[in-house]
């Protein structure tokens, strides 16, 4: 029987939609990464090399399989949990770029906490790797930003004794401690106060410290000597660890200068920023002996006035704090 | 007939138009807006809500004059008929380009903003192909969509704010027009184009159960839209300063990667983005009926799924080279939408209102 | 230029839809032709003989009435009667009939060999069957049908009716408790497989005068017996005529085993994966259905009775809900989420892996990557398969007897569970997804619906796997396009959620207590809108001063 051209219609249907996902599936996927196909870059540190006119980019990339056998405590020290590299490149994305040669997999910047900036680089001004950053898809406005003295691939190597690398300590620091010690900036912050009127950038300045390890175990653990070549050989005898230790002061996107610790803690009563403070005062009462406060929220009030053909601000910082 | 028995209730054309405008209002100008009005820029919303109550006002006006007619057909027995196909055909023009500007607005941001490897034309033949089902079935389960979408894609993006509130600083909203009026009058007058789709209500007027709610229906409509475009402006002001605003090519997108909620809830971007697909897709096929409709009204048709394959061919064909980039389509958003959108929301309705007025008059003596 | 228009115009003119008035193409009466009743008992015999087919189960037993040489014949299927009551009620009064004058009406009625037959058969009819289930019958179809039935039919000579006494006696199970839609609380009985049962036990629940009963014959070779309930008075008139014309097509189809057949004979869009029809064998809940003004479609043959119209949100509802105080509250919006869920878990994950892993926290992220290295799947074909496997196993489990379901559960969980694991064929987080999954499609009450939502989320699973949430969401709202436009006997398929109905949504996405229900569902137009009166509320009491 000849089918009615209605009939042959359905066929045509049932042909389109069996095998047009087919065709669908065969084209697509052009985004799909599977997990173990990235690295996962944790840290960007990024200094300017002024001999050779070009940007050195290091990368903290985390190594899940190292991380889980370090969690699940089989495996040993065989697998890091994470490696550092490094590469040159007249900007960042051709710096970047070079990392291909390191590692098979791409490197992923979704996870990215943390941005290190060397003190050369700040110098020079900010705006242009700002841009890259902002426009990179990956990256966001989030990722906290520290500025460094120090050579960026040293600081990057330092690393305490608690965490597993230093993008923990930089990136979980900002919601602990570090509230009291240095401004938390991230790049939307940054950038904000680099382009609103009256108001200039401020970074946490991180540099490193070195410290004798308790024990030969940690220095094995700290990944900065490998078991094999045994623990007597080359025990370091110093440990190098991260500190917080003031802030970098911007004019626009230049660095200007440094702050110590306690020039730090003043802006941030200035910015009304401190929540966590230790404060030690004399006895109001005249009484020998000291008072620590230990200032849990601080509001400032900032008033401007104009005294004998000078300007001049007037400060008024309250603070709720407990004796302790 | 050419009319088909379709109701709407107030609250699904409210639905409709809400997601529909906000669909796409929440893409370039809380970027654009900033650029030119700075830190004013809520301002500039606010104006463009009260810009787009009156084209509300005017298109009810109009049309409650002529009950049971939209448009299109107003513009047939108010012009006669060669003028009045001729304004028609206008429409059919305006309705198809846009179409074609919003899908490939859409696809441009998928592609710039989520998925660099995937080619434009998948996300624009995939988008139109599912909206023609969508139209294939009529403008009553349109507004049904939209009315089962509105409530979760209002709902998200105010979350998608009370996470950011601690970030907000209000002191950088001011001081207040520092610059002068004119920069917020010009930001206003370009996000017009977004309230003025508000002349919608004219397309729908004759298919109200309740036509005598249409000015409420406006009313509530702009009020929500300016409600969020305001609200969302001074957020952004107060997280990330206009400077940064006005750099940012999608500000919302960067301003919802930001969220942090209690360490689980983590840069909640790709669920903004799913939210904002649903209105997206509303919004696209809402615009291939009305240029489906406009044809069949114009040419006098009998139905308009005839002729929606090749529509839809069509559509897909200038979404993809009407714009040879995406700086072309932002300049064109920038520059060209604001006057080509209001000649139709605004100028067309006004004449058609003023030449029934002299009409009336001329009768009357 | 005005021709130009007009060609272009016919050419594009709408064609007329082929679906439209199907139903009137349909015979309007079943395709038998009317067999008037003769008079002479040979010819009755005959026709009689012919109807039912000869076979060799159908006895014509010829006995005499009384002491008389009157002769009747009785037909009956062989082992379909109960023998006692057949006894009791026919063959013993009718063969022992002894002559008594008795006086009726104040005359004597005397059945000798000279009685007039019509009187010998109103007598037999008034008096000597004891029995309250007898049929007058003008067609003998009807009386064949009876016959093929399980009931005695009489035959008498000099008339043309025939009487049907209802001896049968139904191969049947005693009331059972509903295994398939358990309630904590809630009346356990279910509904019996014997038609009048159910009706019996609907009237048992509604002992009200507005519970009307239709019933027609449904399927030309089974005869099945097929009722329509409804609420007169109550329920919207338009709804049961609606019902009744779609019901026609029930007449014609040659089969009727279960309530799927019919049902797939009356929904609106029988190309749509979503079952637009309930089904439940908890009289209690046809009886509440009944009272909110929807009808009620019941079956011989199958505990299994339809309910119409069906919303979507039925489907995530269960008896608890209405029976105990904060269950209904809290697990509808709960089931909802699990009705997400299991359409779009596992193509979550594997979008959230493989395109948008930002939105993982890291230490989640870590854990999953690390758990992933060395699978030699891609996160979608893992998916596929550990998916494909639990529906098979879940099939398999169903059709085997239970002793042997449980080995199957332990080969199951062991060998694909652990040993994909432990073998690194599977991440365990794959497993934890479709176990998840699993568990929260057990969660949808409707089996018939959370089994197409199961057959969903494969679909779902490749447009996820292709291009991320955009697929999803592409899928997501073509599903909620389609669930928009449905509708079931004209109620749309959403509604009241779209189309909005506030007052409805009491009863959708939670349950308020019994008191603030004023109305009956509005989208159902119902005839009697209002449900029950005000100031139901209990009030807390208070110490007088």
């Amino acid at each position: 029987m000849k089918n009615p051209p209605c009939k042959r219609k359905y066929y045509t249907v049932i042909f389109l939609v069996v095998f047009l996902p087919f065709l669908f599936f065969n084209a697509g996927c052009w985004d799909r990464e599977e997990l173990e196909e990235l690295a996962y870059v944790m840290v960007i540190g990024i200094d300017y090399l002024p001999e050779e006119e070009k940007l050195e980019v290091t990368t903290i990339i985390n190594h899940p399989r190292g991380l889980a056998m370090q969690v699940g405590g089989e495996g040993g020290g065989n697998d890091e949990p994470f490696h550092l590299i490094t590469t040159q490149g007249i900007s960042i994305s051709t710096a970047l770029e070079q990392q291909n040669a390191f590692i098979a997999r791409r490197a992923y910047f979704g996870h990215n906490e943390v941005i290190v900036v060397g003190e050369k680089l700040a110098r020079q001004g900010l705006h242009q790797i700002l841009d890259r950053l902002i426009r990179e898809r990956e990256v966001r406005l989030g990722n906290y930003m520290y500025v460094t003295a120090d050579d960026v691939k040293k600081v990057l190597r330092s690393h305490t004794k608690i965490e597993e690398g230093l993008a923990p300590f930089l990136s979980s620091q900002p919601e602990g401690t570090i509230s009291s010690l240095a401004p938390v900036v991230d790049i939307r912050k940054f950038v904000r106060s680099m382009l609103d009127e009256g108001i200039e950038p401020v970074l946490a300045l991180l540099s490193t410290r070195t410290e004798a390890p308790i024990s030969p175990r940690e220095a094995e653990t700290s990944g900065q000597v490998s078991p094999e070549e045994g623990l007597e050989k080359t025990l370091p005898d110093k440990l190098l660890v991260p500190e917080i230790s003031g802030a970098g002061v911007f004019k626009g996107d230049r660095l200007a200068g440094f702050m110590d610790i306690d020039e730090t803690k003043g802006l941030l009563y200035m910015q009304g920023e401190i929540k966590n403070s230790l404060e030690i005062i004399k006895d109001p009462l005249g009484n020998a002996g000291y008072i620590t406060l230990n200032v849990l929220e601080s509001r400032s009030k900032i008033a401007p006035f104009f005294q004998d053909g000078s300007p001049g601000v007037l400060l008024e910082v309250k603070a709720k704090s407990e004796i302790c | 007939m050419l009319t088909e028995k379709i109701k709407i209730s107030s609250w699904q054309a409210t639905a409709l138009l809400t997601v529909n405008i906000i669909s796409t209002a929440i893409l370039y100008p809380p970027g654009f807006v900033p650029q030119l009005a700075g830190r004013d820029a809520w301002i500039s919303f606010a104006l463009s809500g009260v810009f787009g109550l009156s084209i509300v006002y005017l298109v009810v006006l109009l049309c409650s004059r002529y009950p049971g007619l939209n448009l299109l057909q107003i513009g047939e027995a108010v012009l006669g008929r060669f003028l009045g196909k001729l304004v028609g055909f206008g429409f059919v023009l305006f309705f198809i380009s846009t179409t074609a500007a919003i899908i490939l607005e859409f696809s441009d941001f998928m592609v710039t903003a989520f998925m660099p490897r995937t080619p434009l034309a998948v996300f624009n033949i995939l988008m139109i192909l599912f909206s023609l089902y969508a139209v294939y079935l009529g403008l009553e389960v349109i507004c049904r969509v939209s009315e089962a979408a509105v409530v979760p894609i209002l709902v998200f993006f105010l979350f998608t704010m009370v996470f950011m509130i601690g970030e907000v600083e209000l002191p950088s909203l001011l001081p207040v027009l520092d610059a002068g009026f004119m920069p917020v009058l010009r930001g206003s007058l370009f996000f017009l184009s977004w309230t003025a789709q508000a002349f919608l209500l004219g397309m729908l007027y004759p298919y109200l159960v309740r036509p005598q709610q249409a000015a409420k229906i406006g009313i509530y409509a702009i009020a929500i839209i300016s409600f969020y475009m305001i609200a969302g402006a001074i957020f952004l002001e107060g997280a990330l300063g206009s400077g940064q605003v006005a750099r940012l090519l999608y500000p919302l997108l960067s301003f919802a990667r930001l969220i942090k909620a209690g360490g689980f809830l983590e840069r909640l971007e790709a669920v903004v983005i799913l939210i904002w697909i649903f209105g997206q897709y509303i919004k696209i096929s809402l615009f291939i009926y009305f240029s489906a409709f406009s044809i069949r009204q114009v040419f006098g048709l009998a139905d308009y799924r005839t002729f929606l394959w090749p529509l839809a061919a069509l559509i897909a064909a200038l979404s993809l080279t009407i714009f040879g980039n995406s700086m072309e389509l932002e300049n064109f958003i920038k520059n060209i939408l604001s006057p080509f959108v209001l000649f139709f929301a605004l100028i067309i309705p006004l004449c058609l209102f003023g030449v029934t007025i002299l009409k009336n008059s001329v009768g009357k003596i | 230029m005005k021709n130009l228009f007009s060609s272009f115009r016919k050419g594009l003119r709408r064609r007329p839809r082929k679906n439209t008035g199907q139903i009137n193409k349909l015979p309007q009466k079943p395709d038998h032709p009317n067999y008037a009743v003769p008079l002479s008992l040979a010819e009755k015999t005959e026709i009689m003989g012919k109807l039912v087919g000869h076979s060799n189960d159908i006895v014509f037993r010829r006995f005499n009435l009384g002491f008389t040489d009157i002769q009747v014949i009785a037909v009956y299927a062989q082992g379909m009667a109960n023998s006692h009551a057949q006894n009791q009620a026919i063959f013993k009064s009718l063969m022992l009939y002894e002559e008594k004058s008795e006086e009726v009406g104040g005359g004597k009625r005397e059945i000798t060999g000279k009685s007039d037959p019509a009187l010998i058969y109103e007598l037999v009819k008034d008096n000597l069957i004891i029995t309250g289930q007898l049929t007058e019958h003008e067609d003998l179809w009807e009386a064949a049908i009876d016959v093929l039935s399980g009931d005695t039919v009489l035959l008498f000579d000099g008339v043309n009716k025939i009487l049907s006494v209802r001896v049968r006696q139904v191969p049947q199970k005693n009331i059972e408790d509903s295994e398939r839609e358990v309630s904590i609380r809630g009346p356990q009985t279910g509904f019996s497989e014997v038609l009048e049962t159910k009706i019996a036990q609907l009237r048992n629940k509604i002992k009200h005068p507005a519970l009307k009963i239709e019933s027609i014959r449904g399927g030309v070779y089974t005869n099945t017996g097929v009722v329509m309930a409804y609420l007169q008075g109550i329920v919207n008139p338009e709804l049961v005529e609606e019902a009744r014309r779609r019901l026609e097509r029930v007449i014609h189809v040659d089969g009727i085993w279960e309530s799927g057949v019919i049902e797939e004979l009356i929904e609106d869009n029988p190309f749509s994966p979503f079952p637009q029809v309930e089904i439940t064998e908890r009289p209690d809940k046809a009886a509440a259905q009944l009272i909110s003004g929807r009808v009620v479609i019941m079956m011989d043959g199958s505990p299994n009775v339809l309910i119409v119209p069906t919303i979507f949100w039925q489907f995530i509802q269960a008896s608890d809900d209405f029976y105990q105080r904060l269950i209904g509250f809290a697990l509808r919006p709960a089931r909802v989420i699990a009705l997400l869920l299991t359409l779009f878990l596992p193509s979550f994950y594997v979008a959230l892996t493989t395109y948008h892993r930002e939105m993982i926290p890291l230490s989640l992220l870590m854990a999953i990557s690390a758990a992933r290295e060395g699978v030699p799947f891609p996160a979608f074909v893992e998916a596929f398969i550990m998916e494909g496997i639990f529906e098979f196993l879940r099939e398999a489990g169903l059709r085997l007897p239970m002793q042997i379901g449980q080995a199957l559960s332990i080969v199951g969980a062991l060998v694909l569970g652990q040993a994909a694991i432990q073998a690194n064929l599977v991440s365990p987080a794959m497993v934890i997804v479709v176990a998840t999954t699993a568990v929260m499609s057990f969660m949808i009450p409707a089996f018939h619906f959370s089994v197409s939502l199961r057959l969903l989320r494969f679909v779902v699973l490749i447009f996820a796997a292709t291009l991320g949430f955009f697929g999803m969401l592409l899928m997501a709202v073509f599903l909620l396009t389609h669930v928009v436009s449905l509708r079931s006997f004209g109620v749309p398929y959403l509604s009241p959620l779209a189309p909005l109905n506030l007052d409805d949504l009491k009863d959708v996405l939670l349950r308020l207590p019994v008191w603030s229900h004023k109305y009956r569902p509005l989208i159902l137009r119902p005839q009697d809108i209002k449900r029950q009166d005000e100031g139901l509320k209990p009030v807390k009491p208070r110490p007088e001063k």
